[in-house]
C-alpha cells in the first residue's frame, strides 16, 4: 500500500493547465524528492495533495483510500502535514503558541474535588511544558519561550516541522525547505530528514537543488511543463541525469568565468562606515565598509535578514543612511535619491523585482525605459517620444531575447524570467559605471539564470565595477571575484572568490567569525 | 476647587463613549478590517435607542433593542465588507452616510425636532453615587455619581486586556489580524473571527450611542455623536491598538471636551470658539504621533509590506 497515490491528477485554469496527468505513488517510510524548475507544476501538485487546491480531475488516495480536500485541515486529519516555503507562522507570538495554535489548552477550574470545568482563560504554563516534551522527544534544537520574530529562519523552520508533527502526521511534504537556510542549517536539516525518516514518517521534498536529492532521497520524480517527465531511484541516477530531464536539454552547471586580477585597479565605489537603523531603533547596518574597483564583482553573501536587504536599500537610495559615506569616482553619493544616483552613473537591478523595479499594469516599452523617461533623446519639452520609446524597447527586447506576445501588452502577463530580463535590459544597457544588482535571478528558470550570469559577467569584462547581493550562495560563489559575508548588519569576514570554500562562508554566515 | 472638581467629573463623562468606542473598535483593527464606520454605530446606538425607549416607555428594553439594531448594522458592514470583499473605506463610509439620513429622516417623518423622553428617564436618577468615596473631594467628584454604562466602559479595560491577550478568542483575533494564512493553515476560521470583531465593535458602540443620548440627557438630537466615532479611530491609532493605552489617549480626548465646555463659560461672547479645542487637539496629537513615526523610519517613499 501506498503513501499517498496520484492517478491522472489534473489541475486546469481556465486554458493554462498547470498539471496534467500526474501518476506518482509515494512509499510508505521513504523520502521522496519531486523536482521541476521554477514554474513546472511542483506547487501546484503540493497544494492539492494538501487541500490548498481541488484538482480539477484524476484522484488522490491516501493510505489506499481515496480522499477528497475542501481545505488543509482535512489534509491534516489524514495525517498529512505540510511545511511552506514561506511560513505560516506568527511573528509576535510564542514558539509554543505558534506550535498549538487552533488547539489551545485550556485551565481547568476546580471546584471541591470532582466538579472541574474548562475555563476560557488559556493555560500557558502547561502548553509550556507539552511543547518543550515535543521539542526534547524530537531531539530538536529550540527554546519553547521566544518569541519567533527573533528566532533564526532554522529555528523558525522547526517550529513549523514540529507544529505538523504535533497534529501527529505521518506524511511530511517540505516546499523548497533548504531555499532560505545556511549550508550548516541545511545539512542540519538533512539529518532531521533522517531522524524522522527512522521514526517511520513518509517525507515528500520539493526543491530544485540537487545536491539534497541526491544525498537524502530514495527516489526522485521529475516534474517539466506540468507532467512527469521521469522517475528514477536516487541510488541509479545523477545529478547531470536529472538536470537534463529538468530542463530537457544538456546544462552548464558552472559558470565560465575567466580569471582575472582587479587588485591594479581604480577603485569606482568606496563605501565608509555605513550605518542605518530600522523602525525600532536597531542598528541594521553597522559600520559597513567595502571598496569596488573595475572590472570586479563584489558578491555580498548571509542569510537573508541579516542588513542585505537594507544595504541595497540605502545604496539604491530607497532608504536614508544614518551615518558614513558612499563615494563613486570621489563623488559623494551618500544618501541621493535614486533618480540622481542613475543620472551618475549607477544602475539598480533591486531585490523584488514587481514591488521596486516594475510596475506590473504598464506596458513593456513603459518599462523599459521607468527611470531613464528622462533621457534627451526619449523626451523633449517634458512630452515623451513614441517612436524613439518604441524603437529602443525593440532593440533591448532583441538583444536581450525577452519572449513576450506584444511589445504594448502588461508586464504581468510575462514569466519571473523574462520580467526580470525587463530590469536586467534597462539597466545593463544604460552603460552605468556601476551596478547595483540583488537577487538577480530569484524565481527565474534555468534559461534565463544562465544568460542573466552571462550579461553580469560581460559587464565586468567591460570594466564595469559591480555589487552583487543574492540569498543562493552558489550564485555569488560562481560569479564574485571577491566575496563579503554579512550578520547581523555587520561584515564578519571576506575572502577571495577564486578559492572560496562554502564551509567556510556558511560558518561565517552563521555569525561564527573567520579566525 | 469647584472649577477642577467640575472638568474632572466632565472628563469621566466625556470619557465614557469614547473608551466603549475604542475597546469595540479594537478588535475589528486587531483583525485587520478598517471599521471607519464606528460613527454610524455609535449614532445608530444613539438614535435608536431614544427611539425605543419612547416606543416602550421602558429604559433597559430600549438599550437592548438599539443593541440589536447596531448589531444588524454591524452584519451587514462585515456582508459586504468580509463576505463580499468590498472596499472597507466605502463600505464604513456608507454605513456612516446611511444612519446619518436614516436618523433625520425619522425625524422630520415624526415632524419633532429632535426625541426627548424625559418624561420616561429621570436622568438625576441614573447616576450611582459611591458612598463614602462621593464624600472625598476631588476623588469623589471623579469617582462617584455617573451612570451605569460610565462605569462599565472603565471595567470593560480591563476586561477587553483580558480577553485579547489570555484568551482563545484574543489570540485567534491577532493571529488572523496579523498573518491569516497561519491562521486558515490550522483550521481557524479567519472570515467567522472577523465578523465577531466587527459585532463586538458594533454592541459597544450601541451602548456608547445608549450613553450619550438616553442615560445622560434622555435626548437624541440630529447628529449627536458629531464625529466621536473618528475621535475613537485615532485614538486606537494613536495607542497602537492596546486596550489600556488606546483608552488613555480616549480620556485624553475627554480631558479636551471637558476643557472646553467648562472653559467655555468664562469666555463670554466667544464660547462657541471652545467647541473646537477636542477637534483641535485630534489634529495636534495625530500629528505629533505620526511625526514621531515617520522620524523613526528610513525607509523613503515606498512602503514596507
Amino acid at each position: 500500500m501506498y503513501a499517498i497515490e496520484a492517478v491522472n491528477l489534473t489541475k486546469k485554469y481556465g486554458d493554462f493547465v498547470a498539471n496534467e496527468d500526474i501518476n506518482i505513488s509515494i512509499v510508505k517510510g521513504e523520502i521522496t524528492a519531486i523536482v521541476g524548475e521554477n514554474g513546472a507544476g511542483k506547487t501546484t501538485l503540493m497544494n492539492m495533495f494538501f487541500g490548498l487546491q481541488k484538482p480539477s480531475g484524476g484522484e488522490l488516495r491516501v493510505q489506499g483510500k481515496e480522499v477528497s480536500f475542501n481545505s488543509s485541515l482535512d489534509a491534516i486529519n489524514c495525517g498529512l502535514g505540510m511545511v511552506h516555503q514561506h511560513f505560516k507562522l506568527v511573528p509576535s507570538l510564542t514558539v509554543f503558541e505558534n506550535i498549538l495554535l487552533g488547539t489551545e489548552i485550556k485551565k481547568d477550574i476546580k471546584i471541591s474535588g470532582k466538579l472541574s470545568f474548562k475555563s476560557p482563560i488559556i493555560d500557558r504554563k502547561q502548553e509550556k511544558k507539552t511543547v518543550q516534551k515535543l521539542i526534547d522527544d524530537y531531539k530538536f534544537e529550540l527554546n519553547a519561550d521566544d518569541i519567533v520574530e527573533n528566532i533564526s529562519i532554522g529555528a523558525k523552520q522547526r517550529v513549523e516541522i514540529l507544529k505538523m508533527l504535533y497534529r501527529n502526521v505521518d506524511i511530511l511534504i517540505f516546499d523548497e525547505p533548504t531555499a532560505v537556510l545556511t549550508p550548516q542549517e541545511v545539512d542540519e536539516l538533512l539529518v532531521s530528514f533522517k531522524e524522522l525518516k527512522k521514526q517511520g514518517k513518509t517525507i515528500i521534498l520539493i526543491t530544485h537543488k540537487l545536491r539534497e536529492v541526491l544525498e537524502v532521497s530514495d527516489k526522485v520524480v521529475v516534474i517539466k511543463r506540468g507532467r512527469v517527465v521521469g522517475s528514477r531511484a536516487t541510488k541509479e541516477t545523477s545529478a547531470a541525469e536529472i538536470a537534463k530531464m529538468m530542463v530537457g536539454r544538456e546544462v552548464i552547471l558552472n559558470v565560465n568565468k575567466k580569471e582575472k586580477d582587479a587588485c591594479q585597479n581604480k577603485v569606482v565605489y568606496c563605501v565608509k562606515n555605513l550605518c542605518t537603523e530600522n523602525n525600532f531603533g536597531k542598528k541594521v547596518l553597522d559600520n559597513i565598509s567595502f571598496e569596488i574597483k573595475e572590472g570586479e564583482i563584489l558578491g555580498v553573501a548571509g542569510v537573508e535578514g541579516n542588513g542585505q536587504s537594507e544595504l541595497v536599500r540605502v545604496l539604491s537610495g530607497l532608504m536614508e543612511a544614518t551615518g558614513g559615506s558612499v563615494h563613486l569616482y570621489n563623488r559623494d553619493i551618500t544618501n541621493k535619491w535614486p533618480a540622481e544616483l542613475r543620472s551618475s552613473g549607477i544602475g539598480i537591478v533591486p531585490e523584488d523585482r514587481y514591488a521596486q523595479g516594475l510596475c506590473k499594469d504598464m506596458t513593456i516599452s513603459d518599462n523599459l525605459i521607468a527611470g531613464y523617461h528622462n533621457n534627451e533623446k526619449l523626451c523633449r519639452h517634458g512630452l515623451l517620444l513614441k517612436k524613439e520609446i518604441e524603437d529602443v524597447s525593440d532593440s533591448l527586447i532583441e538583444k536581450y531575447d525577452i519572449r513576450i506576445a506584444e511589445r504594448n501588452g502588461n508586464v504581468s502577463q510575462l514569466s519571473g524570467g523574462n520580467a526580470q530580463k525587463i530590469i536586467v535590459a534597462r539597466e545593463f544597457d544604460s552603460n552605468p559605471r556601476m551596478l547595483i544588482v540583488s537577487q538577480p535571478t530569484r524565481g527565474v528558470d534555468i534559461g534565463s539564470i544562465e544568460f542573466i550570469h552571462n550579461k553580469i559577467l560581460e559587464l565586468r569584462d567591460e570594466n564595469k565595477a559591480i555589487l552583487l547581493v543574492s540569498s543562493e550562495l552558489s550564485e555569488i560563489m560562481n560569479l564574485s571575484d571577491r566575496i563579503i559575508v554579512m550578520y547581523k548588519g555587520k561584515i564578519v569576514g571576506e575572502v577571495q572568490g577564486r578559492n572560496a570554500d562554502s564551509e567556510k562562508i556558511g560558518l561565517m554566515m552563521a555569525g561564527v567569525s573567520a579566525e | 476647587m469647584n472649577l477642577l472638581s467640575n472638568i474632572l467629573y466632565d472628563m469621566i463623562y466625556h470619557s465614557a463613549p469614547l473608551i466603549l468606542a475604542v475597546l469595540g473598535g479594537l478588535f475589528a483593527h486587531k483583525a485587520n478590517v478598517l471599521n471607519i464606520g464606528l460613527e454610524g454605530m455609535m449614532l445608530m446606538g444613539a438614535f435608536s435607542s431614544t427611539l425605543f425607549v419612547m416606543l416602550t416607555g421602558n429604559l433597559w428594553i430600549g438599550v437592548l433593542l438599539s443593541v440589536l439594531c447596531t448589531l444588524i448594522l454591524g452584519l451587514i458592514f462585515s456582508f459586504f465588507g468580509i463576505t463580499m470583499k468590498s472596499n472597507f473605506i466605502i463600505t464604513g463610509f456608507g454605513i456612516n452616510i446611511f444612519v446619518l439620513a436614516l436618523s433625520s429622516f425619522m425625524l422630520k417623518y415624526l415632524q419633532m425636532a429632535n426625541i426627548n423622553v424625559s418624561s420616561i428617564v429621570n436622568v438625576t436618577n441614573l447616576k450611582i453615587n459611591i458612598p463614602f468615596i462621593k464624600d472625598i473631594p476631588i476623588v469623589g467628584s471623579l469617582l462617584s455619581g455617573h451612570t451605569l454604562i460610565t462605569y462599565i466602559s472603565f471595567i470593560l479595560i480591563l476586561v477587553v486586556s483580558i480577553v485579547m491577550y489570555k484568551t482563545k478568542f484574543g489570540v485567534y483575533v491577532r493571529v488572523v489580524g496579523e498573518n491569516e494564512e497561519a491562521a486558515k493553515s490550522v483550521g481557524i476560521n479567519s472570515t467567522a473571527i472577523k465578523y465577531a470583531a466587527v459585532l463586538i465593535g458594533a454592541a459597544l458602540c450601541a451602548l456608547a450611542g445608549a450613553n450619550l443620548a438616553v442615560e445622560r440627557m434622555a435626548l437624541f438630537t440630529n447628529n449627536m455623536t458629531a464625529g466621536r466615532g473618528f475621535i475613537a479611530i485615532a485614538a486606537i491609532y494613536c495607542g497602537g491598538a492596546k486596550p489600556v493605552k488606546s483608552s488613555i489617549y480616549a480620556v485624553i480626548f475627554g480631558l479636551a471636551k471637558s476643557l472646553a465646555i467648562n472653559l467655555a463659560l468664562f469666555a463670554g461672547p466667544v464660547s462657541g470658539l471652545f467647541e473646537i479645542v477636542p477637534y483641535l487637539m485630534i489634529v495636534i496629537v495625530l500629528f505629533a504621533v505620526s511625526a514621531v513615526e515617520s522620524r523613526r523610519t528610513k525607509i523613503r517613499g515606498f512602503k514596507l509590506e
